[in-house]
This record gives structure tokens, sequence and C-alpha cells, in this order.
């Protein structure tokens, strides 16, 4: 009885200790991952865009000819569309979203991240959702074809 | 289904268990033995020794032959500040039934095996300012109406201190919880759970007990 009782206090112990996290460690991501694409060849595209907030002047991203481009979410609200500026070309992404805050650890800085992503209108030839959440373990969210 | 499968095969073996020894004792047995009220000292100290957690918690425990009937009473506040305010409090319950393994039930004291049904309802808000590329914003978020459920497999020691005064340890691993009523903010605090970074749980708690025998 005696050795039963150490053996679950142990494995009791072996559980609790476990019970250690980082920061670092914490997937979630305050933006969404936009990659753009071909639209004939369906390939991987570079492109070079200033993205602006519709009625805003800020400038959110500068995909400088790159595959890809990281675009934060307001957390106070639930939609957002996005500009796409070339001097050529113009593009614009209505997406919709809802922001999650929670403690990944009490030691860290609340952790945002964005569920139930979805697009509601867009000039692009076409979009596709990949990832819903927007989390470091998703490589994309949204794929836009042009 | 997966989750009844596991409640299902856990309380077989434990009544399963009661049954092998109740047919090798004798038949003539009194129904209730005792009485047993009690505090839980690790959450009450907690309170008193000025942590970021105020929480009390009261048990009270009904021994029958081999089983004890158990209710536990608790209330919960969490305070957990940084760059941010997260407040969390509201109140629990558990109840459930222990398998003593004590022969002499006439002394009180209790080694036990015991399963618990435990619910809390709580509120809990987050005050925090984030600039997430629009600018310094304040975010104001709280949840007023939530409840969790969850079981809990628990290991008792109660022992005899002096005349009808007990104190003892329970080690609880907490499973199956399940919380309703979250809506932007996730929370991180359940009372009577622990945090919720994990599905599961394990807590060390140690009470401190008043014992009524029956005669």
């Amino acid at each position: 009885m005696k050795k039963a009782i150490l053996l679950l206090f142990s494995s009791f112990l072996l559980i609790t200790c476990s019970d250690i996290d980082q920061c670092t460690s914490d997937s979630g991501l305050t933006y969404m991952v936009i990659t753009f694409h071909d639209a004939e060849t369906k390939t991987s595209k570079k492109s070079g865009f200033r993205i602006f907030e519709a009625g805003s002047t800020t400038q959110f991203g500068l995909s400088d000819d790159s595959l890809a481009v990281g675009l934060p979410l307001d957390p106070m609200d639930t939609s957002l569309t996005f500009l796409f500026d070339t001097d050529t070309l113009d593009y614009t992404l209505k997406v919709r979203y809802d922001p999650e805050f929670s403690l990944f650890d009490p030691g860290c800085d609340p952790s945002l991240i964005f569920t139930g992503l979805d697009t509601l209108n867009s000039t692009f030839d076409s979009t596709a959702i990949i990832g819903r959440v927007t989390d470091r373990l998703l490589p994309k969210n949204i794929e836009v074809y042009f | 289904m997966k989750f009844i499968f596991n409640i299902s095969f856990l309380i077989s073996c434990f009544f399963g268990f009661s049954q092998a020894e109740s047919e090798e004792t004798v038949t003539n047995k009194r129904v209730f033995y005792d009485a047993k009220v009690g505090v839980n000292i690790i959450r009450g100290a907690s309170t008193l020794f000025g942590s970021d957690v105020e929480a009390q918690e009261l048990q009270a425990a009904l021994g029958m032959h081999t089983f004890d009937l158990v209710f536990d009473y608790g209330t919960e506040k969490n305070n957990r500040s940084g760059n941010y305010i997260y407040e969390n409090s509201g109140s629990y319950f558990r109840f459930g039934m222990d398998r003593n393994f004590v022969k002499d039930r006439s002394n009180g004291n209790v080694l036990s095996l015991g399963l618990r049904y435990a619910r809390a309802n709580f509120e809990d808000a987050l005050s925090y300012s984030i600039d997430n590329g629009f600018g310094l914003q304040d975010i104001s978020l709280s949840n007023s109406d939530l409840s969790a459920r969850w079981m809990e497999l628990n290991f008792n020691l109660r022992g005899k201190i002096v005349s009808n005064f007990y104190a003892g340890f329970t080690l609880r691993w907490k499973f199956a919880r399940k919380i309703t009523g979250e809506e932007t903010l996730k929370t991180f605090d359940v009372p009577g759970f622990g945090d919720t970074k994990r599905e599961n749980a394990t807590s060390f708690d140690y009470y401190m007990m008043w014992r009524i025998p029956f005669r």
C-alpha cells in the first residue's frame, strides 16, 4: 500500500511539474497571410502591392515583389476591406473574421487570434480560403488569383 | 462517445471493486457511520497570505459502510495582471462518491478513491491595450454568464489528529472539462478547476475536518 501511495504521489508530481510554458510557444498570429497566384497557371506569383485599409491612408503592407504578405486585422471590428494598389492595377479584398482574446500564460501578454476567416467580396479573379484561423502552424490563410 | 465510455469504465471498475468486498463482509452493518465537515486550508491560506487568488472551500462527507458521499462548495476570485488586467470570479460545487478502503470504519479514518462531478458558474473580464496596426486600442472584454463542468478522479487520505478532529489531503485529477458562455474572450481560469492551459488539471488540497460519529 505504501508503495502504491508513493507511486501515485510521484505520478501526480510529474504531471503537475510538466506545466511550464514559454510565451514564444504560443502559435497564435495577430495577422493573416495572403499568397499571390497566377490566375491562369495557378502557380505562385511574385507581386509588388501597396496595401491600405479602405478609407485610410495608413499603408499596412508592401509586398515588395514577394509571394506573400501578412496583413493585420482590426480586433475592434469583424470585417475589413483592403486595397491592393500598383501603378497599373487596383484590387480590393473584403474579409470577415472573429477576433479572439485569451491568456496563453499569465506571464505573457494576452494572445490575439482571428477565427472564422472568410472573404466577403473581392475584385481579384478568384480567392481561396486555406486556413480560417491565424496560426503559425498554418502556412497561409487566403490565396488570391489574378 | 469516448467520454461516455471512459466514465462507464471508471464507474464499473469502481463499483465492481466494492461488490467484491461487500460479499466478503458480514451483512449486518450500519448504513451511516459518521459525517464530516471541514475546510480546505490550502485555498483558505492563499487568501490569508495575500495571493492573487482569493478562495474558500468547504467540504461535507457522509460516511457509509464502504462508500462516502462527498459534497464540496467553494468560491474563487483571481486577479491577474501584467500589461493587462484579467479578473475572474465565481463559485463551484462538486459531488460524488468515494470508495473507502479502511476496514474499520468506526475510527473515521479514510483511504479512498472517488469520482466527482463538478460544476462552476463564474464571470471574467480582460482590460488590455494593443496596437495591431490600427493605433493603440483599449480592449475591454467580459463574459458575464460562464459555466463549466468537469469530472474528477480523487485519491483521499484522512487521519485522526485528536478527538473528533481529522486532517488529510486529496489529490485530484480533473478531466472532461467543458466551458459554455465564452464570447470574444476565452476564459483562462475556471473556479475549482484551475487554469485552462491544459485540457486536464491536477490539484492538491488539504482539509481540516470535524467528525460527527453516529452511534
